[in-house]
């Protein structure tokens, strides 16, 4: 009898917990909830949220915090302390002031060594109004103030003559509990995590894509010159390539875009007849970085040699080859290293690897037009 | 390089399937695939691929993918088990899909024989010892 409700006890119970919903499922109705407010739909990742696509559905295009606020805690889950509910000007942390240069020091227990090539390098990019305000700990002892982010920037601003930098900084608590040395000891502990969390564990670096759409959005000339290209040949610049004409590869883009035309001097062109080649030949596939960087060199090369671009035949001509010989634009770059590899043992740089593999299949299919000579020779399809 | 099979499979036991999982598996482990699927429907029920496709792991992985990509809001679920299963569709509509695969995309997927749709437990060493003697003659 026991042992019957048993049973049926933990029937019930599988049953119960067959209509529990998963995490995984939560955070998809919390997404599937909050984008459905929304006209233009946009991307919700764990590791991106596409603000430039969840920007168009406002009508200046500025978001409001709060909107950012509940795109995160869609995907993390509402967060435990209830928005709008701390008021930190009452926490007195961290208070700002204009400290007089000479009263700004360091501590080299939590500050790495200065570099003089790192101060030369932003002293040349210095512009006053730009400046990241430097982070310190007030020290209980001598009054200084002790920087524990932005010594690099102090350097720049002592060296461009300034008598003061803005700080934004922390004080030792002394009262009943703690003695002088204990406080310090605990602020010199929370400069040396906070150098650490600022530094090391909490830098999220600007990637390559959202560095591009930056530059071309606020008007950087080179930045504006690529997009112009890409778009002319109808592709786009995407963080994540899966439909036709997307690039993602930003780095092999400007490594497209750098090859100089010798007779002109002029940048771009190369990448623009690559982009058109990788459109004519695969219209329905994303640009594969490695390919259009490879076919850009291919046409530096070829005109460097003999003296003149290609025609537009050599470009159907050698499509098809492409196509025939190994089908899918990937399938060609990543046939191309194999051979490399088993004929050399190991592979080479990319660029240098699927250029001359380019090269070789031509001169081993193609019979219309002269091509540069391969920087590299190994067997190909 | 290694020879895939792209394969479409049903719910077990549904005779008018409106929901299809799209899979891959190597050629010479698509045996042992289907003998996953056998243990988890038992003596009841014969599991077979409805479809299936032979090409290079490349060609092969990558139709996987964009199948994938193309059916994406038939996708119900990123949930465990369930973000493979294309849903409430047509057969006809991914058939179509991977036939525009081969023709505009350029993959390379070879369509079996007939004897080999659907593709069932006892003819997984025939479909691989074609598929070896098919390259061997396109070699000669």
């Amino acid at each position: 009898m026991s042992n019957a409700l048993m049973d049926w006890t933990q029937i019930a119970h599988v049953r119960e917990s067959s209509k529990k919903v998963s995490k995984t499922k939560q955070k998809e109705n919390r997404i599937k909830n909050f984008l459905a407010q929304y006209p233009t739909k946009f991307d919700m990742e764990d590791s991106y949220i596409d603000l430039r696509t969840m920007a168009t559905n406002y009508a200046n295009g500025i978001i409001p915090s709060k909107d950012i606020t509940d795109a995160v805690n869609a995907v993390l889950g509402a967060p435990v302390i209830p928005r709008l509910s701390v008021d930190p000007r009452t926490l007195n942390i961290p208070q700002f002031a204009w400290v007089h240069i000479d009263d700004v020091g360091v501590n080299p227990i939590f500050q790495r060594d200065i570099a003089p090539n790192h101060v030369a390098k932003i002293e040349s990019m210095f512009q006053a109004d730009m400046i990241i305000v430097p982070c310190a700990i007030k020290d209980p002892v001598t009054g200084k103030f002790l920087l524990w982010d932005g010594n690099h920037t102090r350097q720049v601003c002592e060296r461009m003559g300034w008598t003061h930098l803005p700080v934004w900084y922390t004080e030792a608590i002394i009262d009943d509990q703690h003695s002088l040395t204990e406080a310090t000891k605990i602020l010199i502990l929370k400069a040396g995590k906070s150098f650490l969390t600022i530094n090391k564990t909490g830098k999220r670096p600007c990637g390559n894509y959202d560095a591009h759409m930056i530059s071309v959005e606020c008007g950087d000339a080179e930045a504006v010159t690529v997009q112009n290209i890409v778009d002319a040949r109808n592709c786009q610049v995407k963080r994540a390539s899966n439909k036709a004409g997307d690039i993602s590869h930003i780095e092999h883009l400007y490594g497209a875009y750098d090859l100089v035309q010798t007779s002109s001097g002029i940048k771009g062109i190369y990448l623009s007849r690559s982009l058109e080649f990788h459109r004519n030949t695969w219209p329905k596939e994303e640009v594969r970085g490695i390919m259009m960087l490879a076919m850009a060199r291919l046409y530096q090369q070829t005109e460097l040699q003999t003296g003149h671009l290609p025609p537009a035949a050599f470009d159907k001509e050698f499509g098809n080859i492409l196509k025939k010989v190994y089908g899918q634009s990937e399938k060609v770059h990543t046939r191309l290293k194999e051979h490399f590899e088993t004929h050399f043992g190991s592979l080479g740089g990319h660029p240098v690897v699927v250029t001359s593999g380019l090269l070789l299949t031509y001169l081993k299919h193609g019979k219309l037009f002269k091509v540069a000579q391969p920087e590299s020779i190994y067997p190909v399809n | 390089m290694r020879n895939y099979v792209l394969y479409i499979r049903k719910c077990p036991g549904v005779t008018n399937p409106r929901h299809f999982k799209i899979g891959v598996a190597a050629l010479d482990k698509v045996r042992t695939r289907l003998a996953s699927y056998q243990q988890a429907v038992g003596p009841v029920w014969n599991e077979e691929f409805l479809r299936i496709w032979v090409g290079e792991d490349i060609d092969v992985k990558e139709a996987e993918k964009k199948v994938k990509y193309n059916f994406k809001h038939k996708i119900s679920s990123a949930e465990a088990g369930l973000s493979e299963w294309i849903c409430d569709i047509e057969m006809d509509a991914i058939l179509d899909f991977v036939q525009e695969l081969r023709d505009d995309y350029f993959i390379k997927l070879v369509d079996p024989p007939i004897e080999f749709q659907p593709l069932s437990m006892p003819l997984c060493e025939d479909l691989q010892e074609w598929y070896v003697n098919l390259n061997e003659r396109i070699l000669k």
